[in-house]
């Protein structure tokens, strides 16, 4: 009843949070370690989970309350393995009753898209009324925009005619996805909104770019294999001992304090006790996370 | 109290932790008359003798020691290993078990090297504190409570051990690597532990061919901002709680 009551509640819950949050970290690692998962060199799941476990606190529904463990891990491990940061909006967290959810962003698409897809860059413009816009299939399939001229006027008009995104790969082919009105229109009566959002209203021309990009990254990232995840096999299985030593003294290196149990009692044989040794509490260094500095 | 390196690499390792009147001998593995010399042949004050492993530039002397008198103490496997089972020179210590020895108290713990039962020890007298006496190890998995003094062994550093080893005789580089304490080991333990009561860190240990100990003592000078030292034979530092 009393407020200190339920203080200690709050700290209790958000203690059971950080733990979850720590168990989902320890997974991933017992994962790594044992070579079961293997994330691309240049993400950190650490930074990742601790980002996501803030954007979780602060988030409307306070999903840490009222989603089950289970699918709050589940989100996270997705968010993991599949190398995003919420932080730079890659992924959104989504909670549908009490299950969380973890849904790529279309930026986390074009992260993926140039991370296993091979693709060097995106750009996606709209259509609107009154622009001039010509484009042509060439003979191998891709298409081109070969021309497009927008006006003052017509940019940012309410009815959009379509929206494209023209994109090239590691190889310098270059393609284009263009889709009109109904098809960008249909791929929103997909979603749970069905293109009613206030964003689908007020910002029709960002949602439909977003839209051309997800397709247009789709296909790169479903076509794509792991070879981004393997390029350093071959160093890495040259030098096992070295990479093991590591994995060990990572794992287990200054984990326990150990001391002599107390200090005084020596000194204290003796009769003046100047010399005697400052006598400390074990204090300050929690055994998890070790270093006091 | 003071510290006096009577040898201290892969040829032979012994210490001497004393005061004019008691002396801790740790590690004999130099030839027996060294020890006499450093101990102006005092024997009789030699409280007894820590030995971390089996391997004999640890405990080369060790029948010569436990002959003249001093009592030995090691874990269980060590002397098995020794062959010194049967002496009645003969001490156990065992794991995280507090050993007093003299006015002196000793804590061993596990290490990891590939003998038997190798220990690290916590040595704790009146006069010098704490002391951390850490060798032979390739990490520590224990942090130590309100440290005094650190004696700790920065063996190799990882680029001149690869560029010597790595080609030609790999199989050395990985036994090195899984028994012995790198720079960057070293630094990290003791980046892991609380160092505000600390006088002096003395590095040991120091591979002949892999390791370059000015660069090694700027280092753990420049991190720790304490007196850093190179255990070389004949140095003697000054080893009290107070440094005044």
């Amino acid at each position: 009843m009393s407020t200190e009551n339920s203080q200690t509640q709050t700290l209790a819950v958000r203690k059971m949070q950080e733990e979850t949050v720590g168990q989902v970290l320890t997974k991933i690692k017992s994962f790594m370690d044992s070579g079961d998962l293997r994330l691309p060199k240049d993400y950190s799941p650490e930074n990742a989970i601790r980002s996501a476990y803030l954007i979780l606190l602060d988030h409307d529904k306070k999903p840490l309350e009222n989603c089950t463990k289970e699918s709050v891990c589940n989100a996270l491990l997705k968010m993991a393995v599949l190398g995003l940061s919420p932080m730079k909006k890659q992924c959104d967290f989504i909670p549908y009753g009490n299950i969380l959810k973890c849904t790529e962003e279309y930026t986390g698409n074009i992260a993926l898209a140039k991370r296993y897809g091979g693709m060097k860059w995106i750009k996606a413009n709209a259509v609107f009324d009154g622009d001039e816009f010509e484009f042509e299939i060439g003979l191998d399939g891709r298409r081109k925009v070969t021309k497009h001229i927008q006006t003052l006027d017509s940019i940012g008009q309410k009815n959009l005619k379509g929206a494209y995104a023209i994109f090239e790969l590691a190889d310098g082919t270059r393609d284009a996805e263009i889709m009109n009105m109904t098809q960008i229109r249909d791929a929103w009566n997909q979603g749970a909104m069905k293109g009613n959002s206030p964003a689908h209203k007020n910002f029709p021309d960002q949602m439909a770019c977003k839209t051309v990009i997800n397709r247009a990254c789709k296909l790169l990232i479903r076509s794509s294999d792991d070879s981004v995840l393997m390029v350093d096999e071959d160093n890495d299985t040259k030098d096992i001992i070295a990479e093991s030593v590591k994995t060990e003294i990572k794992t287990n290196g200054n984990k326990t304090e150990i001391g002599i149990k107390d200090d005084e009692n020596i000194a204290g044989q003796k009769t003046q006790s100047t010399v005697a040794i400052p006598s400390q509490e074990p204090e300050l260094v929690d055994e998890q996370t070790a270093a006091p500095y | 109290m003071e510290l006096k390196v009577i040898g201290s690499s892969s040829a032979g390792n012994a210490y001497l932790l004393q005061n004019s009147k008691e002396a801790l001998l740790i590690e004999c593995g130099v030839r027996f008359d060294l020890i006499k010399r450093a101990l102006g042949f005092n024997i009789a004050k030699v409280v007894g003798c820590l030995i971390t492993h089996s391997h004999l530039d640890h405990c080369k002397s060790v029948g010569h020691a436990q002959t003249a008198g001093i009592d030995v103490y090691s874990s269980m496997e060590t002397h098995e290993e020794m062959g010194t089972m049967t002496s009645h020179r003969t001490k156990f210590l065992h794991d995280q078990v507090e050993q007093r020895i003299g006015n002196f108290k000793v804590l061993p713990f596990k290490v990891e090297h590939d003998t038997g039962c190798p220990f690290g020890f916590i040595i704790n007298h009146e006069e010098c504190g704490n002391v951390l006496f850490l060798t032979d190890s390739f990490y520590s998995k224990y942090t130590f409570n309100n440290l005094h003094q650190v004696i700790i062994e920065a063996n190799y550093s990882e680029e001149i051990l690869n560029e010597k080893l790595l080609s030609e005789k790999k199989f050395l580089r990985d036994r090195v690597l899984q028994s012995h304490m790198s720079i960057r080991t070293c630094k990290d333990t003791l980046r892991a532990n609380d160092l505000r009561n600390v006088n002096n860190v003395v590095l040991i240990h120091l591979s002949d061919s892999n390791s370059n100990a000015a660069e090694f003592k700027r280092e753990v000078e420049e991190m720790t901002g304490k007196t850093v030292s190179i255990a070389e034979p004949g140095l003697t530092i000054d080893f009290n709680i107070h440094p005044f």
